[in-house]
């Protein structure tokens, strides 16, 4: 792949709508005619052209809202987490509901890199590489809250098995425990999956930048990577062995975050629905957030030839699918709570869909993650971008919904009467939940600015050019049903 | 360096330099050329000195951000030894005095720790008959005496003698130039009154009568706003003397109340509660138990335990009283009341006809007195007089309102010009149509007013002078208890800020010295002051003896805290009055009362009370018009679980806007107001001014509209929503929810319980038939485990003794017994250095108490509107603290292992180890574990708490007031912000004795390692006035907690979860008339 063949006769130079299935036929994944030199370009031009007036206004709103992320947090370190509004009994809120939102949010891009690698999913190729940046993004976002959220935070540290001279260790039954454990390994091996998948596009970055410091930072950032043959298959073979790491992650991980809940014995959280229901609410969520991030991005970077109508689709059909495993969680949290004759987690139900403090709560979460998706059923709203990016924003919003929902209907009304007790939270903990978009939006415009936002070596990957033989460029390949399909005659022939 | 004048030899660098030109100078002068710290401040404009601004500041900033939180900083301390040791004092172990605490002119007898010669805990003398508990092993103590220490310690009590020549302009002054002032004024003033809140101290009406003699023309009154003036006119008007009631419950098996609050505000209330609670807890042995009938006009922690209530207004009460002479064949039937009403008293008469001599009728202070002379033939009728009765004689004067008035009077005729007030605060608690304040006003023109007080408050204010005075464990004293004992007041440290007694202050104004009182040498006198060498004085004569500080009697009194009383007054028979009653004043009826925790408001600057939780109303920080739910849907008053409505009054014309609340058991037609609040000057450091203290402004001052006409009943007309929102704080959920947490609440609690019922109670009848009556449809735990638990039940499964080795420590809280008292919350408090922490925070749930009282309603109507407007919902109280559970459900979840089990079963809380997570609380399924959100001792209640910027990890001790910290138990660790705290079982208590009994078992003074029965006890345990908590060790099969754990009654909350809780409840019983059905049959599943 590395020498770069291009035959202009193989090129589909038509606009086709490539989200069309056709048996038998392959879709292309990259449209608009693109060879590889251009796919280099127009990936490449985001990073090393001057930045367009709309980043500088998009990074200044994120920025400042990250400043006032940074002050909440200024004002939570020196006051205490009474700045906040959480009680007794409601002790843990927004900060645990972010934590797990994030964390949720963080699950597609692993899941995008790593299980669709695995199984051989093409078209992750487009998506792959911004969607791991916003795992890791989101994963700072998430990680930040436990850290933030205990009562001594300069004593955060014990949370680690780290030596020390009081000859304590952490308590190895605390779900929190497993929490660090969990949360701190996704986040080094997503960074790591990220880091060695982008280094060949680094090298390209290298390869085109005209600025010295560019030159420089990409140089030290590619490691040396030259191409060769025997790069490739260093690359191939890390990358893979990567994808399996990084593959149970993706489960585990949110299976760990639910233990934080499904470990105790509140009713509303001890139950063993939670691990899959978390891991099918992240997918959920986090294909939302992909497409809430990936569709204003090809419109403005002009991606739209390598995140097509088909990725899109794709996406939206996963999030219909997982939303359909949430909603049926939903409902078989309430059976069981009916089936199991447990008066606690009956009355919880009770609370929370028919008469308690926070009902409306559940039923937006309800409408959102259940009702909404929907729609997604049909095929004319899967492609029309609009209507998808107002039901993926929908769907985030349920998926918030659905942890302000588990933590705190479950925490305010539990086992005695007496301690009931209601919860709203203050200025400071909206204001840090509303930074936290800044923190991830900096961070992701970044990312944007800097960095290859499409990994290009894996995308020419992808398109016809690179399965044309040497010396054969008009022989009969395995792979030569991409350019036969064509479904302006598959609507002909109807 | 330039003087040109310098002698001696010079030296110099350059010839320029010897030259000493200007340019040199300046140059020198300039020693650090390159900065010039005035650069940023001269003027703006220049680049350079923006930019160096901005270089400084980001340096600055970068450094502070380094080390903010790198270096700790440790307290320092300085250890400062004792030349020579105290004869008998061990350092670190606290000792203990007896001394007596007065209110509304009785004593309440204490005995009070004291820690390095700092008092830090109050509780109740064991030795005394009026308070002592389990037969003299401990002493129980009102709320208001426990949270008397933190007034001791409060940074805003009164520092100094403050002289006001003008209004609002205090100067401070010295003890002498006052005294010297007001010997002047005394002496060439032959129109001296004094005004005295009601006391009874010998040591006091001494002086008083002294002071008397020696000042012609002198004249004392005598005015409390709390009074039981009714009563102490009926009873003389009865028995021809005036005489006080003592009411021996022990002996009654019927007790009548009409309106009377005998478990609460009562002067004798912890023996009424001790004596009630025993006649309850002989349901377990002798299958009996006394039965309380109350007719009330508000819910009374009285009318919550009561067996048989009836809320209704004080009117239609007062013909209850007649309706039942009636059936005692002294009056003629009332045709007025409703048959509701005349089947209630015919159930009274049922029982008390059969009952005589076993019996009391009690009527509140707030009722007529001669209606209660009518209760008093009725008493006479039952034989009560002398078997459940008995009389102590009072002295003989006018009521509080007549010296009150003639008082008022005097000074506006101009017959006063010189007025002592000792304590109290008439310009606040005084009836408004007397207008006291005004009366100030008009002396002060032409005389000279002094006021003693704790406090700089609305009285001092008004006075010239205000005199600070000693707090009442800092200063000797005396006083009389109710059942005629008379305690001694003895201090346990030096006057903080020194001050007078009422005592002393007469006695220093008659120019005496300690030297002239005891006739004694100055160098003899040097030992003593002045308020102990008056107290001296007068228990010479009473002893009969000069040398009374050596006198055997003396000693033995101090050492008790009290001399006994002598025999009871005997009366003559009943004299019985004639009742009319005259048409009602307007459609409601107001009644006011003394407030649970502020009583008269005297307590308003005291934080404990303030956040102490009304135990009825659950309110905290505020008071509010208490309305039935019926009258509220009149007024359209609604409440959520933090605001509630405005309402105006108008009560005699005068206009007053309060919040109201919604209280289930108020009668229709009754508007409560407690007294207290309200205050506009609770407590303010002397000359700065201050009002923004912790009573400043809290809730309503119903004293605005409280006359003498009407002190406690008045009338008024529909009052009228203002359709302003007051936000109220209360610590448990206001009873009106939704109907699904109603119904579900319902299910809990109620006796219909579906599933996890947690208040197991049931009534005597059935309980005789059926010991498991109090448990039908409660989950019983089946003991089906995969593994063998941890701590098989203490040693009587023969199992490990894992968690109980030596000891295995468990409580028991019976409810059958609990009054709701809120004694238990404050001793906890008190013992274990608990902040309080605001309005605003407790709005928040955030109140650290860690022992609560569950109050819950319940009420026999069929639907939610029936249940929401019940006027008579019954009452069950749960007290709850940390269970410590054995399968304890924080333990597990903490990831720093800061909550742990011990050998001995206590769940212990590690707070040097918890870094506050505050899953522990999550998982707790009682909820009882209290988060430290923010430094709340380091932070005033009254002020805002956001944004609030202090570095963290500071250390308490350079944040907490210097004075305030006093009030800590050393052996208590303070905590700081960021850290789960819980009940320990008071760890510090058990080790105390462990320790103790371990080291006398090795020296052979003891034959086993263990402890006995009240070896370890509780903070909570100690307070109770009605023994209702129990701890002890589970492993002796004698100890009083594992009798009470296997009796029938002790049940586990939340048993069905498998926690194992250490800490059994005991189920509660009620005796009334009617058994509502047969005898269930036994149903437990």
């Amino acid at each position: 792949m590395a020498t770069i063949y291009s035959d202009p006769s193989s090129v589909i130079y038509r606009e086709i709508d490539n989200a069309i299935e056709i048996p038998g036929k392959r879709a292309p994944l990259v449209l608009g005619g693109r060879d590889f030199t251009s796919v280099t370009e127009v990936v490449t031009d985001v990073n090393l052209r001057p930045a367009p007036v709309g980043w500088y206004i998009g990074f200044g709103v994120a920025f400042c809202l990250f400043l006032v992320y940074v002050t909440c947090v200024f004002l939570l370190l020196t006051t205490g987490v009474g700045v906040w509004g959480n009680n007794q009994p409601v002790s843990w809120a927004f900060d645990i509901i972010n934590f797990v939102f994030w964390v949720g949010i963080g699950h597609a891009g692993t899941l995008i890199s790593a299980i669709l690698y695995l199984f051989r999913q093409n078209w992750r190729t487009s998506i792959n590489r911004f969607a791991e940046a916003m795992t890791i993004f989101a994963v700072v976002c998430a990680g930040l809250y436990p850290a933030l959220h205990v009562g001594r935070v300069w004593l955060a540290y014990w949370l680690f098995p780290i030596p020390n001279q009081m000859a304590m260790w952490p308590q190895a039954r605390s779900p929190l425990w497993w929490d660090v454990f969990a949360v701190s390994t996704y986040a080094t091996v997503s960074l790591l999956f990220w880091y060695v998948g982008m280094i060949p596009d680094l090298a390209t970055l290298r390869d085109r930048s005209k600025a010295r410091l560019g030159q420089v930072a990409y140089g030290i950032a590619s490691l040396g990577w030259t191409g060769s043959c025997r790069h490739w298959h260093r690359f191939e073979r890390a990358y893979l062995l990567l994808a399996a790491l990084a593959t149970p992650l993706v489960l585990s991980v949110h299976s760990v975050v639910s233990f934080d809940f499904a470990t105790s014995q509140l009713p509303g959280w001890h139950t063993t629905i939670l691990p899959p229901y978390f891991v099918a609410g992240a997918i959920f969520g986090g294909f939302a957030m992909v497409l809430v991030l990936a569709i204003p991005a090809r419109e403005w970077f002009g991606l739209k030839d390598l995140i097509t109508m088909r990725h899109l689709d794709n996406m939206a059909k996963i999030m219909l699918a997982t939303g359909m495993i949430v909603s049926y969680a939903y409902c078989t949290e309430i059976f069981i709570a009916w089936y199991s004759g447990v008066h606690y987690e009956q009355s919880l139900f009770k609370f929370r869909a028919l008469g308690g403090p926070y009902a409306w709560s559940f039923w937006a979460m309800m409408f959102c993650n259940a009702i909404v998706p929907q729609l997604l059923w049909i095929r004319k709203l899967r492609l029309n971008p609009w209507v998808l990016f107002l039901i993926a924003n929908i769907a985030n919003i349920g998926m918030w919904w659905e942890r302000f929902v588990i933590i705190v209907t479950s925490l305010n009304r539990d086992f005695l009467p007496g301690s009931w007790g209601l919860y709203w939270p203050t200025y400071i903990e909206v204001g840090m939940f509303v930074g936290s978009f800044g923190l991830f939006f900096t961070l992701f415009l970044l990312f944007c600015r800097f960095l290859p936002i499409v990994a290009m070596a894996e995308v020419k990957s992808v398109m016809p050019q690179a399965h044309v033989h040497h010396g054969e460029p008009h022989k009969q390949t395995h792979d030569q049903r991409r350019s036969d399909y064509s479904p302006d005659e598959g609507h002909r022939k109807h | 360096m330039n003087d040109q004048n310098q002698t001696g030899r010079s030296y110099w660098q350059s010839l320029n330099e010897l030259a000493n030109t200007p340019a040199v100078r300046a140059a020198i002068e300039n020693e650090f050329a390159s900065y010039d710290p005035n650069e940023m401040l001269k003027g703006s404009g220049t680049n350079q000195s923006r930019r160096k601004f901005l270089q400084l500041a980001g340096a600055s900033m970068a450094l502070a951000g380094i080390t903010l939180t790198g270096c700790r900083r440790w307290p320092k301390e300085n250890v400062v030894e004792q030349t020579s040791r105290p004869q008998g004092r061990i350092p670190g172990v606290p000792e203990q005095y007896a001394s007596a605490f007065e209110l509304g002119g009785y004593a309440q007898p204490l005995l009070v720790s004291s820690y390095d010669g700092r008092p830090i805990k109050i509780e109740g003398n064991p030795l005394h008959p009026q308070v002592a508990t389990f037969g003299g092993k401990m002493g129980a103590s009102s709320v208001l005496a426990q949270a008397s220490l933190l007034e001791m310690y409060d940074p805003e009590r009164s520092r100094a003698i403050v002289h006001r020549n003008v209004v609002d302009q205090g100067q401070a002054a010295s003890a002498i130039d006052f005294t010297a002032a007001i010997s002047q004024q005394t002496k060439k003033s032959g129109k001296i009154a004094i005004l005295t809140e009601a006391t009874s101290s010998p040591t006091t009406r001494d002086a008083l009568s002294r002071f008397v003699a020696a000042n012609k023309g002198a004249k004392v009154y005598e005015y409390e706003a709390i009074s039981r003036d009714n009563h102490y006119v009926a009873d003389k008007q009865a028995f021809g003397q005036p005489v006080r009631q003592v009411y021996d419950l022990s002996k009654a098996d019927f007790i009548v109340s009409f309106d009377a609050d005998l478990l609460g505000t009562h002067p004798y209330a912890i023996r009424h509660s001790n004596d009630w609670a025993q006649k309850r807890k002989s349901a377990d042995t002798t299958k009996t138990m006394n039965r309380m009938y109350v007719l009330e006009s508000m819910y009374s922690t009285t009318g919550t335990v009561a067996d048989e209530r009836f809320p209704t207004t004080i009117r239609f009460i007062e013909q209850m009283v007649l309706q039942l002479a009636h059936k005692a064949g002294l009056e003629s039937a009332q045709d007025r009341l409703n048959s509701d009403q005349t089947a209630f008293v015919e159930k009274i008469w049922n029982d008390l006809a059969k009952a005589e001599g076993k019996a009391i009728v009690a009527g509140g202070h707030h009722l007529r007195a001669d209606v209660l002379g009518i209760i008093n033939a009725i008493n006479e009728k039952l034989r009560s007089f002398g078997n459940t009765i008995t009389f102590r004689s009072e002295p003989d004067r006018a009521t509080h309102i007549e010296q009150m008035r003639a008082l008022v009077d005097s000074i506006n005729t101009g017959n006063v010009d010189t007025l002592i007030i000792l304590g109290g605060n008439p310009v606040y608690d005084a009836p408004t149509d007397l207008n006291f304040g005004g009366a100030l006003g008009n002396l002060r023109g032409r005389g000279v007013s002094v006021h003693l007080s704790v406090y700089d408050n609305e009285t001092s204010a008004a006075c010239q002078w205000h005199v600070n005075r000693a707090h009442y464990l800092e200063s000797w004293g005396d006083s009389e208890a109710w059942d005629g004992t008379i305690c001694i007041q003895q201090p346990l440290i030096r006057p903080l800020f020194d001050g007078f007694t009422p005592a002393s202050l007469l006695s220093a104004i008659s120019g005496e010295t300690v030297a002239s009182v005891l006739k004694v040498t100055e160098d003899a006198a040097r030992e003593l002051t002045l308020d102990q060498a008056v107290l001296y004085r007068t228990w010479a004569g009473k002893l009969n003896d000069p040398f009374v500080a050596n006198n055997p009697n003396f000693r033995k009194a101090l050492h008790d805290g009290f001399v006994g009383a002598g025999a009871p007054v005997t009366v003559k028979a009943v004299r019985k009055p004639t009742v009319s009653f005259p048409a009602a004043g307007g459609e409601f009826e107001v009644r006011f009362v003394a407030d649970y925790t502020m009583y008269d408001g005297r307590f308003a600057n005291n934080g404990w009370l303030q956040e102490l939780p009304d135990p009825v109303t659950k309110i905290a920080w505020d008071n509010a018009a208490l309305i039935s739910y019926n009258d509220a849907q009149k007024l359209g008053v609604t409440q959520d679980d933090n605001t509630t409505d405005l309402i105006e009054l108008v009560v005699g014309g005068k206009k007053i806007t309060i919040a109201a609340y919604i209280m289930p058991g108020q009668p229709s037609g009754v508007i409560t107001l407690p007294l207290g609040y309200g205050r506009k000057r609770a407590g303010a450091i002397v000359l700065t001014e201050n009002p923004g203290s912790i009573g400043y402004n809290i809730g309503f001052d119903t004293y605005s509209i409280r006359a003498t006409g009407a002190q406690w009943v008045a009338y008024c007309p529909m009052p009228v929503k203002t359709g302003d929102r007051y936000s109220i704080a209360t610590t448990q959920t206001h009873h009106i929810i939704e109907p699904v947490g109603m119904a579900i609440r319902e299910e809990r609690v109620g006796e219909e319980s579906k599933g996890g019922k947690i208040v197991h109670e049931s009534t005597l009848q059935a309980f005789v038939k059926n010991p498991h009556a109090p448990h039908k449809k409660a989950h019983v735990l089946k003991e089906l485990q995969l593994f063998p638990s941890p701590s098989s039940s203490h040693s009587k499964n023969g199992g490990p003794a894992a968690f109980s080795d030596p000891h295995a420590w468990g409580m028991a809280m019976d409810m059958n017994a609990c009054i709701g008292c809120n004694a238990c919350v404050v001793a906890c408090q008190s013992e274990n250095n608990i902040p309080i922490v605001g309005k605003d925070q407790v709005i928040r749930n955030r109140e650290m108490h860690w022992l609560r009282i569950d109050r819950y309603f319940k009420s026999g109507a069929p639907d939610y509107a029936g249940k929401i407007a019940d006027e008579n919902p019954q009452v069950t109280y749960q007290p709850i603290t940390c269970v410590h559970c054995e399968n304890a459900p924080c333990e597990q979840v903490c990831p720093v292992a800061a909550t742990v089990h011990d050998s001995e079963g206590l769940n212990t809380m590690i707070y040097n180890r918890c870094i506050g997570t505050r899953y522990c609380a999550n998982n707790c399924p009682y909820k009882i574990r209290k988060f430290n959100y923010l430094d709340y001792h380091s932070k005033h209640p009254r002020e805002g708490h956001y944004p609030w910027l202090g570095i963290p990890d500071t250390q308490q001790k350079y944040e907490v007031d210097k004075v305030h910290a006093l009030v800590f138990n050393p052996d208590v660790t303070v905590r700081m912000r960021g850290v789960m705290e819980k009940c320990t079982y008071c760890v510090q208590r058990i080790k105390h004795a462990t320790i103790d009994r371990r080291n006398e078992w090795i020296n052979g003074k003891r034959d086993k390692p263990t402890v006995d029965d009240f070896d370890v006890i509780t903070a909570c345990q100690q307070a109770c006035p009605t023994e209702a908590i129990v701890f002890g060790d589970l492993n002796d099969p004698d100890s009083l907690v594992r009798r009470q754990h296997e009796g029938p009654r002790a049940y586990q909350v939340l048993q069905e979860l498998n926690n194992r809780p250490r800490t059994h409840h005991l189920a509660k019983l009620r005796n009334p008339v009617d058994e509502p059905k047969a005898a269930v049959k036994e149903e437990v599943h």
